[in-house]
């Protein structure tokens, strides 16, 4: 089978002179949801930057679909590539969730009534269709979290990513984003630090460990291996 | 986030806020030409602009106490033009008329902004002609000014918990606050990337220009140009 997204040899250094990938492969297959787990600056969110070319390869080579991640592509890929960020509030910029979900539908040329029916769906996939025409502000953290994720659903993505999508959460908030995701159709690439949340959707994990994968397997046997669990004093 | 309060407003419902946001721009742009090209500005004038100002308000149903709390943080920057223009001239009522002036002009750039949300201003003055440049400039800094507005929000709240403010902590608080906004900034700037941004931005809701907007304008332009002919104001 071969795989939607092919990365190999990926290395990237920040401006600062910091080493943020140093030849990262990865794969990631039809129908499977890929968890990256790994200590903060650690590489996850870098990698996941360049799936979408918003941080360009200094060295390596990405695919997607096929298609190699560069300036010719990019619209294309982005149409591939649903990308929902870490922080909610920076991918609510819209005055309204409406507005904000069919940001992405406007920017593609679709009508505005095109891109509003779409933009409703998608809105009712996540269960927020009775907030439409509410400021993102006045939204929790979990409503911001869904309404950020039908603004990529409306887009209709081949491929999923989610950068630490449980942040700042609460339990509730995380069970019905994993349950959600679960639903979710597309294969997905989700970063985390959060054990139970990987097991909860996770088919296959990667271990980052300075830039580097250290391990790919189970997310089982990752968190076993790499003593991911959260072991609190009592 | 602020900045939305005054988006609150301008999703309101009142006679000004169902206008075309083209009607709206150019009626203030030709207020503000008139009353920056009244000469001399007299106490009359005054009276009759900020009745002017006045009537707009209450077409717009906005809190006539919002209005004037906004007003009031615009007042300082005209105070100290007044004041230099009064010591270099001595004309107390030249620089009474410079506040008035000013005021009443930002009065109705106040009202504009809170009856047409800002997507709809923007989109109104790029289907006016004005170069995409500077629509999409424009956008980008309304969008990242409240970022730095939040970003300082959020800075003196971590001062306020640990003593308060210092001006000797200033310098690198305000380094602090740009380097923290600019981060915010361009992760802000690769969610809209991500979602297909390419300078422009076209809205869900797009008003047509109607005959009420026509009457706007003409009967704005006939008022202002019957006072200016007829009692020089």
């Amino acid at each position: 089978m071969a795989p939607l997204i092919e990365v190999r040899g990926l290395e990237f250094r920040y401006p600062n002179g910091a080493e943020a990938l140093r030849g990262v492969d990865l794969d990631l297959f039809p129908g499977e949801t890929l968890i990256l787990l790994g200590a903060n600056g650690s590489g996850k969110t870098t990698l996941l930057l360049h799936l979408n070319g918003l941080l360009r390869a200094q060295a390596g080579r990405v695919t997607v679909c096929g298609l190699e991640v560069a300036p010719s592509n990019l619209a294309a890929i982005r149409n591939k590539v649903g990308f929902v960020f870490q922080d909610a509030d920076d991918q609510l910029f819209m005055p309204t969730v409406l507005e904000d979900v069919a940001y992405g539908l406007l920017n593609r040329g679709l009508s505005a009534e095109a891109a509003r029916a779409s933009a409703l769906d998608a809105l009712a996939e996540v269960g927020l269709s009775d907030l439409a025409g509410r400021a993102p502000y006045h939204l929790s953290g979990g409503e911001k979290r869904r309404a950020a994720l039908a603004g990529v659903l409306a887009m209709l993505p081949d491929i999923l990513v989610f950068d630490e999508p449980t942040t700042a959460l609460d339990p509730p908030a995380q069970r019905n984003l994993a349950a959600l995701m679960r639903q979710l159709a597309p294969p997905k690439i989700v970063s985390t630090h959060d054990a139970a949340f990987a097991r909860a959707i996770g088919s296959r994990a990667m271990f980052f460990e300075k830039g580097k994968v250290a391990g790919v397997g189970t997310v089982e046997a990752i968190i076993k291996e790499f003593d991911w669990e959260a072991h609190l004093p009592s | 986030m602020k900045h939305l309060e005054v988006d609150g407003w301008s999703r309101r419902s009142s006679p000004l806020h169902r206008l075309d946001a083209r009607a709206k721009l150019a009626t203030v742009l030709v207020m503000l030409a008139f009353i920056g090209s009244a000469r001399p500005w007299t106490a009359r004038h005054g009276i009759f602009y900020g009745g002017l100002a006045m009537a707009a308000a209450f077409a717009s149903r906005l809190s006539w106490r919002g209005l004037a709390r906004r007003l009031t943080m615009v007042l300082p920057f005209p105070l100290v033009f007044a004041g230099m223009s009064w010591l270099a001239s001595g004309d107390a009522a030249d620089a009474a008329g410079l506040v008035t002036r000013s005021i009443t002009s930002a009065a109705f750039a106040l009202i504009l902004i809170g009856v047409t949300t800002a997507p709809a201003l923007l989109d109104g003055a790029a289907r006016l002609g004005v170069p995409a440049v500077l629509i999409s400039v424009t956008q980008l800094l309304y969008r990242y000014l409240f970022v730095l507005f939040d970003q300082s929000v959020r800075l003196r709240n971590a001062a306020a918990c640990r003593g308060g403010f210092r001006w000797s902590a200033a310098a690198g608080a305000a380094a602090a606050l740009f380097a923290s906004s600019e981060d915010r900034a361009e992760r802000i700037h690769r969610a809209m990337v991500a979602r297909g941004h390419h300078g422009a931005e076209r809205l869900l809701t797009q008003t047509h220009w109607r005959r009420a907007d026509t009457c706007l304008l003409i009967a704005t332009l006939a008022v202002l140009l019957a006072a200016r002919l007829l009692w020089r104001l």
